[in-house]
């Protein structure tokens, strides 16, 4: 029986030649060879068509009749079975075993119409290539046509098994509704999360067009025309996002999250498998929103809706290709293979689905299940190497007499210094290698734009009780505030600071740029408490206390810095015994930490800044007029207000851009800051007034939901590496080439680890993000990507 | 599609059937992730149909009460699903039927 006779009398695929396609059949085979870009935006339909024209005469051009054939054929009976999913829920009927058996023989054509499709895709790429039998690059062709057949096939098989997933739910509510239930009690600790404020906000049609996209493929791009109509301009992506979530969270989450993980815990627990842990911590908060709405009973069904989806899914699932990227990528970082599938079907000897994809001898799904070694292994392929902490010890302890300067700001330096160091006996007799580890290590290399304040800083923060803290150490604000003084009076005592003058040591940038090869500030404990400063090259020590060392020089302001905190008597004035050219990798210096945007008056006024939301945007003044500040005020009102539906959907990134970034809202602050200076909010008896002030109210919420958003992000972030706060933010400010470098070193486990969950881009490393540029979007956002080349878990 | 094929298809390297032994390491290791993903996807759309509500809902509470205790999800599935090991193996073998179509 042959249920295709249906849908070819209907229309007839099989012309005799390409031009006798239809062109809905042409795109419709575009799509199934991911050819179409639904997300490309038209200014008219002329440029819609012209575009849809030229997809289709590369069709033509590029694909066989057979491929088409079978693309047709393959969408056809998915939007078959989809449509007749959606009669039956609007009926009432349940005929299950009827429909079981539909399906059963839908997919028997399914599966016989995917095989040909792949067949007539590859025969078709591989006849291209007859004439480059013999060229270099003949095999690297044929594998590329094949991996593109693959790519296209599997692409069709998530669409039918989302299509059965929701197949199964309409034949069984009762049964899936159990299944709901179980995932409120998750869902409800997931109350603040990133879809589902925006999607209650939304028009019912526009939900209904969203949790319908569980029917089918590609019903992101249809939700975004759909959105448009209902009047949310900017919404089309945040329908993508959802129906994104839907369609490939749904299952996965469960199995992942519920079952593959657990049962792998005892694997991964034994072999000390880090990516499966990180799969467990960091693949999950998306799912669990997704899973409260389904769970809330936001699945309906109508008629006109769905059968407008079924209708259009055939020519809008172009979205297939780069959502099967985001899928894959995302199970990637679930590393579900890695975590669950050896636990999953362990009594068949143990092998893993992996393996029995490679025919149960391939050493590759090993690696696809992380499970190959016993010892945790990092990205060798981007310096990424093996912890080992004892390597940075030193081998032998010797201790550089102090080479004290006989003028200068480098005599005093070095004076200061000696003082210290002749009440400090025990730790010149100790032996350096006794108090040092990797972790010490890490905190007191000076990286990049960072001078030795901060890193006494961050080891002061590691340790705040031990250095003499007696404030709430949990109080971030209070704490950075304590370390930046505490920081600075160890700097100057251990001859880093001339306070009097502002003469410093600068720390020059060793070896690569980056980290890497930098000296080490360590911290210690001298007799009564006092901070004692000693310094590391490679773990190993380095250099001395007051001395201004090779890799170090002597940086006089053109004015003084003096640091209010700072009791000490001002020392001498002197002259610079290293003066030399400014070395541009170490731009950063002590100075930094006490007088820019990383001291803790600095921090402090920039908290204060962002405590008020009209502070927030006043911050500028260019506005001239009242009427040109209405203007431009209701211009970014009308704008906030537009995203306002679906801001809890926005990454991180895209919130804090929306909310303090956009040239709106910029321009937006100096009209409000003309509004202040004017008093005109007093009394607040204008319209005009008013809607300032509820835009302020609006703009107060959505930075709530910014906050909200951002803590969420960071204790995930706390979480996942284990990180104490001072270290983390450190670790977020850094530039990836310089975690890069850092962990070539291998010098820190927990950042490695995340660094290795995360699966950084060569493509992100060589645009020198920042950590937390990456993670927000990957935390936040739920976008992970793909391991890089090389790397092996 | 009997025993027989997929005990046959089980045992055919992918990779090699379609001649992607050259690949580098990364993109082989793409080719299994996509199809571990999917089968698995499958395979649980499989187990859970199986399932009778009932039994869905008591599976429910044992995730839910017990999301950690490998020992008894594992056992409900070789209680309840007896034969899981055989809907993951035949997930498996559709797979790989349809990629090694000729």
């Amino acid at each position: 029986m042959d249920l295709l006779n249906d849908y070819l009398e209907k229309e007839p695929i099989n012309p005799d030649n390409k031009s006798a396609f239809s062109r809905d059949n042409l795109l419709i085979a575009a799509d199934v060879f991911q050819e179409l870009d639904w997300t490309a935006e038209y200014k008219t339909p002329e440029e819609k068509t012209k575009h849809e024209d030229n997809i289709i005469k590369s069709v033509r051009i590029s694909h066989s009749e057979a491929e088409i054939n079978a693309a047709v054929r393959v969408s056809l009976i998915r939007n078959r079975i989809m449509t007749e999913i959606n009669e039956r829920v609007r009926t009432g009927e349940r005929p299950e075993d009827i429909q079981n058996e539909r399906i059963l023989l839908e997919k028997e054509s399914y599966i016989s119409s995917l095989k040909e499709l792949k067949v007539e895709y590859l025969r078709t790429r591989l006849e291209g290539l007859k004439g480059r039998v013999g060229a270099d690059d003949f095999e690297q062709q044929a594998q590329n046509a094949e991996i593109s057949a693959i790519k296209i096939a599997n692409a069709e098989m998530v669409k039918w098994q989302d299509i059965m997933i929701d197949a199964r739910r309409a034949l069984n509510p009762e049964g899936w509704d159990h299944i709901i239930n179980f995932f409120k009690h998750t869902a409800e600790k997931a109350s603040k999360n990133k879809l589902l404020g925006g999607y209650f906000g939304m028009n019912r049609n526009l939900r209904t067009a969203l949790t319908a996209g569980i029917i089918g493929g590609g019903i992101a791009a249809f939700a975004a025309p759909l959105a448009v109509a209902a009047g949310f301009g900017g919404a089309g992506f945040v329908a993508y996002r959802i129906c994104r979530s839907l369609i490939g969270g749904n299952f996965g989450y469960f199995l992942s999250k519920k079952v593959f993980q657990p049962l792998a815990k005892k694997s991964f627990e034994s072999k000390k498998n880090i990516a499966a842990e990180f799969a467990e911590g960091a693949g999950v908060s998306e799912s669990k929103d997704i899973f409260k709405m389904i769970a809330s009973g936001e699945v309906i069904y109508y008629e006109h809706t769905l059968s407008r989806i079924a209708e259009q899914n055939i020519k809008i699932a172009g979205q297939y290709a780069e959502k099967m990227r985001r899928i894959t990528t995302k199970y990637k970082i679930h590393n579900v293979a890695g975590t669950v599938l050896s636990g999953v079907i362990g009594g068949m000897a143990g092998m893993s689905i992996a393996d029995m994809v490679l025919g149960a001898k391939g050493n590759i799904a090993h690696t696809v299940a992380g499970l190959v070694s016993d010892k945790p292994k990092v990205m060798t392929g981007h310096n990424f190497v093996t912890s080992k902490a004892d390597s940075v010890l030193p081998d032998k302890v010797t201790i550089t007499p102090p080479q004290v300067e006989s003028t200068g700001d480098g005599a005093v330096l070095a004076e200061n210094a000696a003082k210290l160091r002749q009440n400090t006996d025990v730790i010149v007799t100790k032996p350096r290698a006794e108090i040092l580890s990797s972790e010490v290590l890490e905190r007191a290399i000076v990286g990049e734009g960072k001078g030795v304040t901060h890193v006494l800083q961050r080891q002061l923060e590691a340790d705040p009780k031990g250095w003499g803290y007696t404030g709430d150490a949990t109080d971030a604000k209070a704490l950075r505030a304590w370390s930046g003084a505490e920081s600075y009076r160890i700097a100057v005592k251990n001859g880093y600071i001339n306070p009097s003058t502002g003469a410093e040591v600068w720390v020059l940038d060793l070896g690569p740029k980056g980290a890497a090869g930098n000296p080490a500030y360590v911290l210690e404990h001298g007799p009564g408490g006092v901070g004692v400063v000693k310094e590391y090259i490679n773990g190993k020590p380095a250099g001395g206390v007051g001395t201004i060392d090779a890799y170090e020089k002597l940086h006089k302001p053109t004015s003084a810095v003096v640091h209010e905190n700072i009791s000490e008597s001002p020392l001498p004035e002197g002259g610079a015994k290293i003066s030399g050219a400014e070395n541009v990798a170490a731009q950063s210096s002590v100075a930094d930490t006490v007088a820019t945007a990383d001291s803790p008056a600095a921090q402090s006024a920039a908290e204060s800044a962002v405590s008020s939301t009209a502070e927030k945007v006043a911050d500028i003044s260019v506005v001239q007029s009242r009427a040109e500040a209405v203007q431009i005020f209701e211009k970014a009102f009308n704008g906030l207000k537009d995203i306002s539906h679906d801001f809890s959907h926005l990454s991180l990134a895209e919130q804090y851009n929306a909310l303090y970034g956009s040239s709106s809202m910029k321009e937006a602050a100096a009209a409000v800051d003309y509004f202040k200076k004017n008093n005109l909010f007093d009394g607040v008896s204008g319209g005009e007034s008013k809607t300032m002030l509820g835009f302020f109210k609006q703009f107060e919420e959505l930075t709530k939901v910014f906050e909200q958003n951002e803590q969420k992000f960071m204790d995930t972030i706390k979480n996942v590496t284990h990180l104490d706060e001072a270290n983390m933010n450190n670790f977020l400010e850094m530039r990836l080439k310089r975690v890069w470098e850092y962990l070539g070193n291998g010098q820190n486990e927990s950042v490695s680890k995340l660094v290795r969950s995360v699966n950084l881009t060569p493509a992100e490393i060589a645009n020198n993000l920042t950590v937390g540029q990456v993670l927000k979007a990957r935390f936040v956002d739920g976008a992970f990507v793909s391991l890089p080349s090389s790397v092996r878990l | 599609m009997d025993k027989a094929k997929i005990e046959e298809l089980l045992k055919v390297d992918l990779l090699k059937e379609l001649k992607l032994e050259g690949l580098d390491e990364p993109a082989k290791q793409g080719v299994v992730d996509d199809a571990v993903y999917i089968i698995v996807r499958g395979a649980w759309i499989k187990i859970f149909e199986a399932l009778s509500s009932e039994k869905q809902a008591e599976f429910s509470k044992i995730l839910d009460g017990s999301p950690e205790d490998a020992d008894a999800i594992l056992g409900f599935l070789k209680k309840e699903v007896p034969n899981y090991e055989d809907i993951i193996k035949e997930q498996i073998a559709e797979y790989k039927s349809v990629l090694l179509a000729k």
